[in-house]
């Protein structure tokens, strides 16, 4: 989730100013990862969301809404329109999917094809969750194409949103990730690593790892590789290549600060991670993660040029496209097109 | 949606609202806003429809640029801001006197008067300016606008409230003494007022009532302690001289 000073949107005078990066990326891309609604769950609509991708050259995109909303208080003499705006709480709002759904099914059905719809809008620390999901995909059958983007461990956020703290190891996401897994749905997670003042070691770390190993049939995505803002730890990039390396069923997205803070810090990509993206490019997806402001998306996807422009071509096609299509694409219908998956009878053939 | 073009370094983008226009202006790093406000002067109104499309385009702009978007949208900017609510935010959110005054004169008389409907209002538009532009707000609506806002002493002191010292002994003998002091009914308009105030004008306010005048304005126990507890101890020390009460200390209830 971004903070609303994007670091490419903060200007800089030394560079020169171009309307290129309007257009977005030289790279035809799928947006891996964008909200369609704001922190008080209001949005510009499918229509200005597709003038902005054909503008900003993005083929395809993966949508969700906000699983919260920020609460405009008695004390909010302005209405808060971020999470961050004042020190009112944010609170579980699941009518999000359902902003989300009505404003896909009111596109034509081509356009609608663009759009990989997920669902966010549950508590992640309630036993119900999986209810929620499942009435979603009752009322909408043909509209999602997975589950996330989950908010869960998220700084400032956590501290904000009423109720329990929700993680990625927490109980009432097992059977979520068990429907995920028995209808080969991706579940988008957003955890922090670790917390805010702990940057010597990844303290939450532990709490995907654990998900991501009791549900190795889950396509689980990590959401900006775990980073948020003042959210770092050292060798983040072994970190990664670890994870990547022990668990099959682990993607990451590229989205938001991580890129600008260790995968292409200063504008120069990360030799590291280049290296680390060739390797597992087949599991890795970008996004811009705005949230709503449709019009940034250009220059937000623009950025990536320089990073893209220095993998090989099968490792940048992975990236842009190849990794979110087999990760979204096809997924629509399949819970009630698919049956369940089916476990092996068993059988002792020798008593 | 209508949208209307600009061209630098002869690349062209269709500009339809506020929020692209501000993402064409950051993306272009600051360094063509003049020109790109000057290809779309003519149509500025059509792009910055509401208060938050203002605020979105202001974020991007220097003191100077923001002078020119005001000064091209000039009597607009009321059908743009909407209410007095959003005047106040926009005021809050500029750092610079010049701005504050060219958003002012822009607005104008009638534009002022169309936003700013209550006492509470002019108050919240006066927090945020300063010096000068305080000044000009109060000129621009007219001492017999302010005179009508001002239906009680409540609402006088939220208007005094916004001001300095100085700007408030002003405002206050260009109302009038007898204008402020028929404002007050009993002692809890009366409290209002004086908290409002500096004790130096407070003092002022005090020296146009009698001793029975105040005993009859406070009337009763309850008002009074109602009163004193709000005074600054300078002013508690003089309404109780005035009153010809007995000083008491803090500690004296311990006997």
């Amino acid at each position: 989730m971004p903070h609303e000073q994007i670091p490419t949107w903060t200007r800089d005078p030394a560079v020169r100013g171009s309307l290129t990066p309007l257009y977005g990326s030289k790279y035809r891309l799928i947006d891996g990862h964008l909200h369609v609604v704001n922190f008080i769950q209001e949005t510009p609509g499918g229509q200005n969301l597709l003038e902005h991708m054909d503008r900003a050259n993005v083929g395809k995109a993966v949508i969700f809404g906000l699983p919260v909303s920020k609460m405009w208080t008695s004390y909010d003499r302005e209405g808060p329109d971020y999470y961050l705006a004042s020190d009112s709480p944010c609170y579980y709002y699941a009518y999000t999917d359902v902003i989300v759904a009505e404003m896909v099914r009111a596109l034509p059905a081509d356009q609608q094809e663009r759009l990989y719809p997920l669902i966010c809008g549950f508590n992640p620390t309630d036993g119900y969750a999986l209810r929620h999901i499942e009435r979603l995909y009752n009322q909408y059958p043909n509209i999602w194409s997975g589950i996330g983007e989950v908010l869960l461990r998220h700084d400032d956020l956590t501290a904000f949103t009423f109720g329990e703290n929700a993680r990625a190891n927490h109980r009432a996401l097992w059977p979520v990730y068990q429907f995920a897994a028995d209808h080969d749905l991706p579940v988008l997670l957003h955890q922090n690593i670790t917390s805010v003042t702990k940057s010597d070691h990844p303290v939450y770390l532990w709490e995907l790892e654990e998900a991501v190993a009791e549900f190795p049939r889950t396509r689980i995505v990590f959401a900006h590789c775990g980073m948020s803002r003042r959210v770092n730890v050292p060798f983040y990039y072994q970190m990664v290549d670890r994870l990547l390396a022990q668990y099959p069923n682990l993607y990451v997205d590229y989205s938001w600060i991580i890129f600008d803070v260790v995968i292409c810090p200063d504008g120069k990509p990360s030799a590291d991670w280049l290296s680390l993206t060739e390797k597992y490019s087949d599991r890795i997806c970008l996004g811009s993660d705005l949230v709503a402001r449709f019009e940034r998306m250009g220059p937000e996807l623009q950025r990536y040029d320089v990073f893209l422009d220095q993998l090989s071509e099968q490792a940048r096609v992975n990236l842009c496209w190849n990794t979110a299509e087999k990760l979204y694409g096809d997924n629509k219908g399949k819970v009630h097109a698919l049956p369940v998956l089916a476990i092996p009878e068993w059988k002792v053939t020798n008593p | 949606m209508t949208q209307y073009p600009i061209t630098i370094d002869k690349q062209t983008v269709q500009i339809g609202t506020a929020a692209e226009l501000a993402v064409a202006l950051d993306v272009l790093q600051g360094q063509y806003d003049r020109v790109v406000l000057t290809q779309l002067q003519p149509h500025l109104s059509q792009i910055i429809t509401k208060p938050g499309d203002l605020f979105t385009v202001m974020k991007s702009l220097s003191a100077d640029d923001q002078v020119f978007l005001f000064q091209a949208l000039g009597t607009n900017l009321v059908t743009i801001l909407q209410e007095a609510s959003r005047l106040r935010d926009l005021l809050a959110a500029l750092s610079e006197d010049e701005v504050e005054i060219t958003l002012l004169q822009a607005l104008g008389r009638e534009g002022l008067r169309s936003l700013i409907l209550t006492a509470e209002e002019l108050s919240e538009v006066l927090e945020w300016v300063y010096g000068q532009a305080d000044e000009l707000t109060l000129e621009l609506l007219g001492l017999e606008y302010v005179r009508n806002l001002s239906r009680d002493a409540i609402d006088l002191s939220a208007i005094l409230r916004g001001l300095d010292g100085e700007a408030q002994s002003r405002l206050i003998d260009q109302l009038g003494w007898e204008f402020c002091l028929g404002l007050v009914r009993n002692g809890r308009d009366l409290a209002y007022l004086l908290r409002a105030l500096p004790p130096a004008v407070s003092e002022r306010l005090l020296t146009h009532y009698g001793q029975d005048e105040l005993f009859r304005l406070i009337g009763n126990s309850r008002d009074w302690a109602y009163l004193y507890q709000r005074l600054e101890p300078a002013e508690a020390d003089f309404i109780t001289h005035k009153l010809g009460l007995e000083q008491t200390r803090r500690n004296s209830h311990a006997a």
